[in-house]
């Protein structure tokens, strides 16, 4: 463990500048799966690059499945790609070119993080430890604003650690842990599904993205990142709503899935609650 | 009527009259005393003549055939570098710009282009950006070749032909409008429940079909009306 955390700070030591780039990544195979690109972040390089979005990839890929509701729990729906080369830029501005989102969300791309590690110094002389920035963009949200529809900001900044939380020497933690990345996954993937109409799905996704987001508003954030997620929140909430009045509004299928008729009988205006 | 006499001297005036040298004939056109002068020989001048013009405007037609195959060639070469590039997996401002050089080739780059469109991804949004470029230049040859995109089955995703539906409306192909309305018509009746003749169309059937047909059937509309504002 000594050796591996010292090979990743070895690897943030020698790290130059990162250079922007977008290169092709390729979705998860298979027509029903849903992706999320894990880029390139800054301040990492070579080997301890290459070993962090495995790591990421894997430990995402193993713990963060029950996070969100899929269709079936053996078969997750979303899956967690590395972009090995693939750095936006940390402003984010790559995404304004309307192709490449309209690319990306064809392919059924929820979102895509990236961001830029560095090392801090401990106060009062205490052991160095990491500190990211991270970017997600989600990617549903800003195909609606290129279609010049009601949707929230879709890329979504947050910082680590989170004041007053332990240093951590190991950026795969720093990044994994937070429910964050399930907040916006739950979003992204349940706004989606709402396009595609797969209203029972979209509706639960819907929901538990704003019960994570209110969870992630509560903690020590900034005014503007706070604003953000206040927004997204309100948005999953309306988003939920109108998968509600969906369902109602179309006819009783025979043997309709139960969590379409529990559908019919909630009330728009408190989408989630039970 | 005057006395014999008279009538004898008027009848003596005009066979004198009549009894004159008549005037000499006209001068014929140059072509006849040519022809006259020629004789026999003229049919044979004419023979010459013709395959004396046809030769020469087969030579000009030959070499000039010659020369755009050596043309074809050399930009063959010239392309499979950019080829390359597209292929090779680079950042999107370097596709865009090995799919630009490729389109200032002119018709000749054309089906690389469109074989380009075929992949998913940046390489696929590069073909996009040649193929804008090559419709600014040379409008009528894309305009013509890119409907193709909208009836070839198995070829193409719905992706890369929404583009196209778009491409075609945004450069004003009026010549594609009965392709338009064909596909037009197959998504419609894939909307409506019955997908089989669209599926068959596309390279593999949409994922999120309730989302996609929709999606389609507004870009096709837009490309429709583009066409006829």
């Amino acid at each position: 463990m000594r050796a591996i955390t010292l090979a990743w700070l070895g690897g943030l030591c020698l790290a130059l500048p990162a250079r922007a780039a977008i290169v092709d990544c390729q979705p998860a195979a298979g027509a029903q799966k849903f992706t999320v690109f894990l880029s390139e972040p800054g301040g990492l390089q070579g080997a301890a690059l290459q070993h962090f979005l495995t790591d990421l990839q894997f430990q995402l890929d193993q713990s963060r499945d029950g996070q969100w509701i899929n269709r079936d729990p053996r078969r997750p729906d979303v899956q967690f790609v590395a972009c090995p080369g693939r750095a936006p830029a940390l402003d984010g501005q790559d995404f304004s070119n309307p192709t490449l989102i309209d690319g990306l969300y064809s392919r059924r791309v929820l979102m895509e993080v990236w961001g830029q590690l560095s090392l801090e110094a401990g106060a009062g002389g205490a052991a160095p430890g990491l500190s990211a920035q991270m970017n997600y963009l989600l990617v549903p949200m800003q195909f609606a604003a290129n279609q010049r529809e009601a949707a929230p900001a879709a890329l979504q900044r947050l910082r680590y650690p989170e004041q007053g939380t332990a240093a951590e020497r190991d950026p795969v933690q720093l990044i994994s842990r937070p429910l964050d990345l399930d907040a916006f996954v739950a979003a992204a993937y349940g706004f989606k599904l709402l396009r595609e109409r797969q209203l029972g799905l979209a509706h639960s996704n819907l929901c538990r993205a704003a019960a994570l987001l209110a969870g992630m508003s509560e903690r020590t954030l900034g005014a503007r990142g706070r604003a953000g997620l206040e927004e997204l929140r309100d948005f999953s909430l309306q988003s939920a709503a109108q998968a509600v009045r969906a369902v109602q509004a179309q006819p009783r299928a025979p043997g309709e899935d139960k969590g379409l008729s529990a559908l019919r009988l909630q009330l728009a205006a408190t989408p989630c609650s039970k | 009527m005057g006395s014999v006499e008279e009538r004898l001297a008027r009848l003596e005036g005009l066979v004198i009259a009549a009894g004159a040298s008549p005037p000499a004939p006209a001068p014929r056109p140059w072509p006849a005393r040519f022809a006259a002068w020629m004789g026999a020989e003229l049919p044979k001048l004419l023979a010459a003549a013709v395959l004396l013009v046809l030769g020469f405007a087969l030579k000009d037609s030959v070499d000039l055939a010659i020369r755009q195959r050596q043309l074809d060639l050399s930009y063959s070469k010239e392309m499979q570098g950019l080829l390359l590039q597209l292929s090779g997996g680079g950042a999107l401002p370097q596709l865009q710009s090995a799919a630009v050089v490729l389109a200032s080739y002119g018709v000749a780059a054309l089906p690389a282009l469109m074989s380009e469109l075929r992949y998913p991804g940046l390489r696929g949004d590069a073909a996009l950006e040649g193929l804008n470029v090559l419709a600014l230049r040379e409008p009528e040859a894309v305009c013509t070749a890119l409907p193709r995109v909208l009836a070839l089955r198995g070829q193409y995703d719905w992706l890369a032909q929404q583009r196209v539906v778009l491409l075609l409306g945004q450069h004003g192909c009026t010549q594609a409008r009965a392709a338009l309305q064909r596909y037009r018509a197959l998504v419609a009746e894939a909307a409506q429940g019955r997908p089989a003749a669209f599926e068959a169309l596309v390279r593999e059937p949409p994922a999120g079909p309730q989302e996609v047909y929709p999606r389609l059937l507004k870009s096709v509309d837009a490309a429709l009306a583009m066409l006829d504002g």
